[in-house]
């Protein structure tokens, strides 16, 4: 499976995806994108470890993330590799989610605001 | 590098979800021996965004719910045809979407034309016999 959700500490889920993100693999991200979109807040999606991505993927993390935004939440982008940060750079994706290299960063980024 | 002159080779799909995710190994077969990985992987980018855009916006016709894709190699150059019956749709001259300054503002159509402009040398379009012709170059060396 090209998705893992886990829920970290502080409140955050962190997203991992994996391999290819084609056709098939953008199909089986869709679902359970659009349950992280609809039910988190403080999103991290790490995408160290995807190899391939294209149009199909990136829309379902643009959505994802539109509704995590519509919920008054928070999403990154975390260490694409370099051929999928030209993908992400390209479609102008980077303009719509910041891109984090390090991990700590990231979570810092959509941590829940101090009560 | 590509071989100097290559029989074309053709795979006919529909736009079911199987089928459509049989671009890549189809496009690993016919061109893979010959292409550096990062072009092939640029294909792999552009082709999907152009058999999606079919799949998604063409409404093929019943009697003609097939997406031809062609691969050629010669001189240098490889190319990518890809044929359907479907409503016209000219990607090289459809204008891009202005780019979206938040993600609240984003809309996921739109980003693919960037993808299919930035990854292909040069693209051309025609519309013969009610059927799109999009053919997609890339320099091989």
């Amino acid at each position: 499976m090209p998705i893992v959700i886990e829920d970290i500490e502080g409140g955050i889920t962190k997203v991992v995806l994996s391999g290819r993100i084609d056709i098939a693999g953008a199909a089986q991200i869709d679902m359970p994108m659009s349950i992280v979109g609809g039910t988190k807040r403080h999103v991290v999606v790490d995408l160290s470890e995807v190899e391939f991505i294209a149009s199909l993927g990136l829309r379902s993390i643009v959505l994802s993330g539109k509704a995590v935004l519509n919920k008054k939440g928070k999403i990154v982008l975390l260490a694409p590799r370099p051929a999928v940060e030209e993908v992400i750079t390209t479609s102008g994706v980077d303009e719509l989610f910041k891109i984090y290299r390090d991990e700590f960063a990231a979570i810092a980024a959509v941590a829940p605001d101090p009560a | 590098m590509a071989k100097p002159d290559s029989a074309p080779e053709q795979l006919r799909i529909t736009a079911a979800p199987a089928d459509l995710a049989r671009v890549y190994p189809w496009l690993d077969e016919v061109a893979g021996q010959d292409l550096p990985p990062k072009l092939l992987e640029a294909m792999h980018i552009v082709l999907e965004e152009a058999v999606m855009n079919v799949a998604m916006h063409a409404v093929l016709p019943e009697d003609a719910p097939e997406i031809l894709v062609r691969f050629t190699a010669a001189g240098g150059v490889a190319e990518l045809l890809i044929e359907d019956a479907g409503q016209e749709f000219d990607p090289v001259t459809a204008p891009e979407k202005p780019r979206p300054r938040s993600l609240a503002e984003a809309e996921p159509g739109g980003m693919g034309l960037k993808l299919l402009r930035r990854y292909c040398t040069d693209m051309e379009y025609e519309r013969t016999g009610g059927r799109n012709r999009l053919t997609l170059r890339f320099a091989t060396r």
